[in-house]
């Protein structure tokens, strides 16, 4: 059975799986099994399947072609033509003989489209022994492995090939990155080191270890536990490669743990069932702000004596572990083990699911993944304490040189390095800088104040060298040379450059701020829910932003930051102003919501009385003190982040928008005002109307406050569990009646869930009267409006000149335009 | 109707005992067949062989009459297991002949014990290789059986078996689903009533296992009735941690016969059949 299966059905056994992740040394202790060339990586050029040190057999290779599992523009394209076409490299060296010995070779290979097969052959270099194995390639980056042991006959060295046999239907793959090794104890079975470049081209070269601890095993057992606060040579701490596909080979290692109260779920992994409680707070976004509480959450679990062996992994793959037997329980040592968290790399993933035959750890669907803050004993219970990932928006950007971090030396025009005093102050680029649409950029401002001013932006740095691959003149400004000793800051660009980068630049759409930010506080690209964020960008704060020709169109925004500022701040003032919600989802990724109409197709769950919400949970809350009749925003600050910017007087342009007739005797007879002082609407916009944007946000703003909100509290059953925080929810209850006594029956959206057990606690903020109603132009292919379905006819249907929409009993209000 | 079974012993965890397999799955332990921790497996990384799990139970030997597994995976497998014990490395005498495991949660098997023997080994086969996966197994005791002398009282229910439910009720009245737990099995074992069981016995069978095994709350194998086919199903069970284990004089002297009352839960919590 599926989840979505069991999860319907009337009776079934709920668990939990929590996979706790911790940084893990992905060395094998000691240099003791290094003799013989165990610990070497063979294959040199490994990068470079066009070098001469790959033999190639009728293929031809164009190097450089597309980015490789890194970020850098280094795979290779390889064109086969016929079966038994092939490039192989054959290790160098006395120690790589193969004589029963085994080898483990890999390798990462993609294809432009579709799925294709090849074969990956360990072999010795006469081919009289071989391992082969047929893979599947795809269109994104997998690393294949294959090993072999040999037998005592062969007596020359070990081969890795990629080749395209009878039955394989590759035409043209991209490959990167080939890897050899000899296995620890010559074991039968394929040993995974991560990724290691060997980028020489001479065996005397051959000093790129897989394993690389140097400590002398004393004998004793008194070894590591291969996390680093352990570490016995932290010079040589191997936490593999961040880009590669699996957790070890990130330098992670997983810890599974389910529910102390339900049957264990046979995973075919150890599952430990030391889960007691998950106490969270709940995400809860704040529907008057728009800003999310990030969700803090919990985990409670037991305590168990006798451990027992703490590296299994390296043990049956011959590495050595740490045999002191010792006392302790498993939270007491799990903690001084992995003292301290490496975050964000490190994790804890929370995920659903249910216990049956066949079940497997794919079956369980993620709930969130969060990052680690502490862990608290507690008596004989541990409690680890986590918050989503949206916390790490806590940093700040775009930070700050220190005032004696100047040029070294004197700067051309046309130099595309810049070296500073020390160029490790420098913001981190995004991996993909020197790209067209980077994820984020860090631009500096070389003498600013100044005529001879000068913004650049940073594709790389050189740590060891202590420079920065820079490009020029960027941000409208142009290349020019600076004096040594010239003073130079970080600053952040929030806007669009023109193609003529000396050109005035233009604003940019909120939402694609927003990622940028975000991603500039550390959250990876692949982290976002893009589709989402594309769509909400696209249909409700649409840009138009042209480049080229400078023409633009929408609500756009620009702002250029050159005081450090918490990435959270930003965020929320952008929130703020455009209504956009942000949440972490269940399925762990960054995502966003508009407070607004439900769009047509969105599928929109139903929670009803009957079938949904559990007896006597629900409670109503209607709060008219956020209730607005008045909008004023302050824009244009002028000389920017110069003043403060707390006092409306601090800006140069100023918008109210009065709702006059709620603020009469007739309706409410009070006066209520929002404030929003904003810098994102600089006037550097020049060729945009700012004035357009400003009367933007404070309609919508205006619209959105008009009425106070009415706030919905209620139990569901676990069989409602899909429902997000963020989600729209159509809801029918007899708790909530119009004047005449009708059950409501309207759109709510999910502002906070919580788990508890076998219920779910949501909180949903009613829509009705707090939007204004929109109408859409319906999708090519909708059917009439009796044929329609339910989601389909609250949204999409224009309604007549009485206001109504269908016939007959379809016949309802509709929309109306005016 | 046959007395009801406690299997607790087991060579596999001695200190004197040595175990090895052909081949661990990188990320598990030989150890985990028998730490006691059902939650933690021994997974082979064969799938294309035959898997011999060989036991040498040093100098003096050792002897066995029942094999037990929890939280494995050889019924979905179609494997079979298979004793072999003797004198000799590798042992070559058969006491349990390949038979698989009707369940996957918790197997009981007994077989004739052969007398002491230095060698054991546990085949894992199927008829067909290759395994469809690598076996696993959370833990195995292999060893002597204890077959107590008296009868459970009428108040023990031979199901032995309780669902923990946990349910929700709709706003309109209807129930809206039932999350099942697992299943429990929660009771106290009185074997014998108030007359309880022979002191001999007790000293000669009970006291060990109340000493170094309930009272630590080692979890162990028991078996009602082995030859009723409703109730000769297996659970492995251990004593509650609040629970006291109570051996009380019958009829004030404790030189004939002393009660032998234990609680007990369960030590692996099966899902719902």
């Amino acid at each position: 059975m599926t989840y979505a299966s069991q999860r319907d059905a009337f009776s079934h056994t709920k668990q939990e799986l929590v996979v706790v992740g911790v940084r893990e040394c992905q060395n094998h202790y000691s240099i003791d099994w290094h003799g013989g060339g165990h610990a070497l990586q063979w294959i040199l050029h490994s990068e470079s399947i066009d070098n001469a040190a790959w033999t190639k057999t009728s293929v031809t290779v164009t190097p450089d072609t597309i980015e490789a599992p890194d970020g850098t523009m280094t795979a290779d394209e390889v064109a086969f033509n016929a079966t038994n076409d092939a490039f192989t490299q054959t290790a160098v060296g006395a120690n790589g003989v193969v004589t029963s010995r085994a080898w483990t070779g890999s390798i990462f290979m993609k294809i432009p489209t579709g799925t294709e097969t090849v074969t990956l052959r360990v072999t010795n270099a006469g081919g009289t022994e071989a391992g082969d194995v047929q893979v599947t390639l795809t269109d994104s980056w997998q690393r294949f492995f294959m090993h072999k042991l040999f037998s005592g006959t062969p007596t020359d060295n070990a081969t890795l090939t990629v080749i395209r046999l009878a039955g394989d239907s590759v035409s043209t793959l991209h490959a990167w990155g080939g890897n050899l090794s000899r296995n620890p104890g010559d074991q039968d079975r394929v040993i995974k080191w991560p990724y290691r470049a060997n980028n020489t081209g001479s065996a005397s070269l051959l000093t790129t270890f897989v394993s690389r601890c140097s400590v002398e095993d004393a004998g004793d057992g008194a070894r590591c536990m291969y996390s680093r606060p352990t570490c016995q040579d932290p010079d040589n701490f191997n936490a593999g490669n961040v880009w590669e596909s699996e957790p070890r080979l990130q330098g992670i290692r997983e810890y599974r743990f389910c529910k102390s109260d339900a049957a264990i779920p046979t995973i075919g992994e150890d599952v430990y069932p030391y889960l007691t409680g998950v106490p969270s707070a709940a995400q809860k976004i704040e529907p008057e702000r728009a800003v999310t509480v990030n969700a803090r959450i919990t985990f409670e679990f037991d305590d168990d004596a006798s451990p027992g062996l703490w590296n299994p992994r390296q043990q049956s793959e011959g590495g050595l572990v740490n045999t002191q037997s010792g006392a302790g329980t498993f939270w007491r040592r799990w903690s001084t083990i992995y003292r301290g968290f490496s975050n964000p790399e490190c994790y804890v993933d929370r995920k659903v699911g249910f216990v049956e035959s066949g079940v497997t750890e794919a079956d369980f669907q993620t709930r969130g993944r969060y990052l680690m803050k502490r862990l608290q004993f507690d008596d004989r219970k541990a409690r680890l304490v986590c918050t989503d990932r949206l916390k790490l928006t806590r940093k700040s950007m775009p930070g700050t040189l220190s005032s004696s971090n100047v040029l070294r030396f004197p700067m051309q025009d046309v130099q595309n390095l810049i070296e500073l005093e020390d160029c490790g102050e420098i913001p981190t680029p995004a991996v993909n800088a020197a790209q067209a649409n980077p994820d984020y950029v860090v631009t500096l401002e070389i003498e600013p104040g100044t005529a001879n001013s000068e913004k650049v932006n940073v594709t790389s740095i050189d740590i060891d060298a202590n420079e920065a691959t820079i490009q020029r003149g960027r941000w409208g400004t142009q290349a020019r040379s600076h004096p040594v000793m010239s003073e130079v800051r970080v600053i952040y660009e929030f806007g669009t450059e023109r193609t003529d980068t000396s050109g005035v630049p233009l604003g940019k759409n909120t939402i694609d701020c927003l990622r940028e930010m975000y991603m500039f506080a550390g959250i990876d690209y692949d982290e976002f829910d893009h589709a989402t964020f594309d769509s909400e960008r696209d249909t409700w704060l649409f840009t138009l932003i042209d480049p080229s020709t400078g023409s633009s169109y929408g609500p756009a925004v620009r702002r250029t930051l050159t005081e450090t500022i918490e990435v959270e701040k930003l965020a929320g003032e952008l929130r703020e102003l455009t209504g956009l919600m942000v949440f972490v989802t269940q399925g762990k990724k960054i995502s966003c919501r508009m407070f607004a109409p439900v769009v047509p197709g969105t599928t929109v769950a139903t929670l009803t009385d009957d079938a949904n919400i559990v007896s006597g949970s629900v409670s109503l809350e209607e709060d008219d003190e956020e209730r607005i009749s008045r909008v004023l925003i302050g824009y244009d600050i002028g000389d920017g982040d110069d003043v403060s910017g707390d006092a409306v007087e601090d800006y140069a342009r100023v918008r109210v928008e009065v709702d006059a007739s709620a603020e009469s005797r007739n309706y409410y007879g009070e006066p209520r005002q929002k404030v929003l002082l904003t810098k994102w609407l600089e006037p550097t916009i020049s060729t945009e109307p700012i004035d357009s944007a400003a009367a933007y946000f404070t309609s919508h703003v205006m619209s959105r406050f008009r009425h106070g909100r009415r706030v919905m509290k209620a139990e569901l059953s676990i069989k409602d569990d899909d429902i997000e925080v963020g989600d729209p929810v159509r809801v029918q209850t007899s708790h909530i009646q119009d004047e005449h006594g009708n059950d409501y029956d309207g759109t709510m959206y999910v502002t906070s869930k919580r788990v508890s057990g076998n219920k779910i606690t949501i909180e949903a903020i009613d829509t009705f009267g707090v939007l204004e109603r929109a109408w859409f132009y319906a999708d090519t292919g909708l059917p009439d409006y009796d044929s329609a379905n339910d989601d389909d006819r609250v949204t999409a249907y224009l309604a007549d000149s009485f206001g109504m929409v269908g016939t007959g009993t379809n016949r309802r209000i509709g929309y109306k335009a005016t | 109707m046959a007395f009801p079974i406690i299997g607790y012993r087991s060579m596999l965890g001695l200190s004197t005992t040595t175990i090895t397999d052909p081949g661990t799955e990188t990320g598990f332990s030989i150890a985990s067949l028998h730490d006691m921790k059902s939650y933690t497996l021994w997974k082979s990384d064969q799938t294309a062989s035959a898997v011999n799990i060989d036991i040498d139970a040093g100098a003096g030997g050792e002897n066995a009459d029942y094999i037990a597994l929890v939280n494995h995976n050889l019924n979905t497998l179609g494997a079979t297991v298979r004793v072999l014990a003797d004198t000799v490395d590798p042992p070559l005498v058969e006491v349990l002949a390949a038979v698989t495991p009707d369940e996957d949660t918790v197997t009981y098997i007994s077989f004739t014990a052969p007398g002491a023997k230095r060698y054991w080994r546990i085949t894992i086969n199927h008829a067909a290789l290759p395994f469809s996966d690598k076996p696993n197994i959370g833990d195995c005791y292999m060893g002597m059986k204890t077959t107590m002398p008296e009868f459970l009282t009428s108040d023990f229910s031979p199901f032995f078996t309780a669902y923990e439910v946990a349910g929700a009720r709709s706003e309109g009245g209807h129930a809206l689903s039932a999350t099942i737990r697992g299943q429990v099995h929660r009771a106290t074992m009185e074997f014998g009533g108030p007359a309880g069981v022979a002191r001999s016995f007790h000293d000669s069978d009970l006291t060990t296992f109340a000493s170094t095994h309930a009272m630590r709350r080692h979890p162990f194998f028991f078996v009602l009735d082995a030859d009723d086919a409703t109730f000769d199903r297996a659970f492995f069970i251990k004593m509650t941690d609040t629970g006291d284990l109570m051996r009380e004089a019958v009829g004030g002297g404790w030189s004939g016969r002393l009660t032998f009352t234990m609680p007990v839960e369960e030590a692996y919590m099966e899902p719902p059949e």
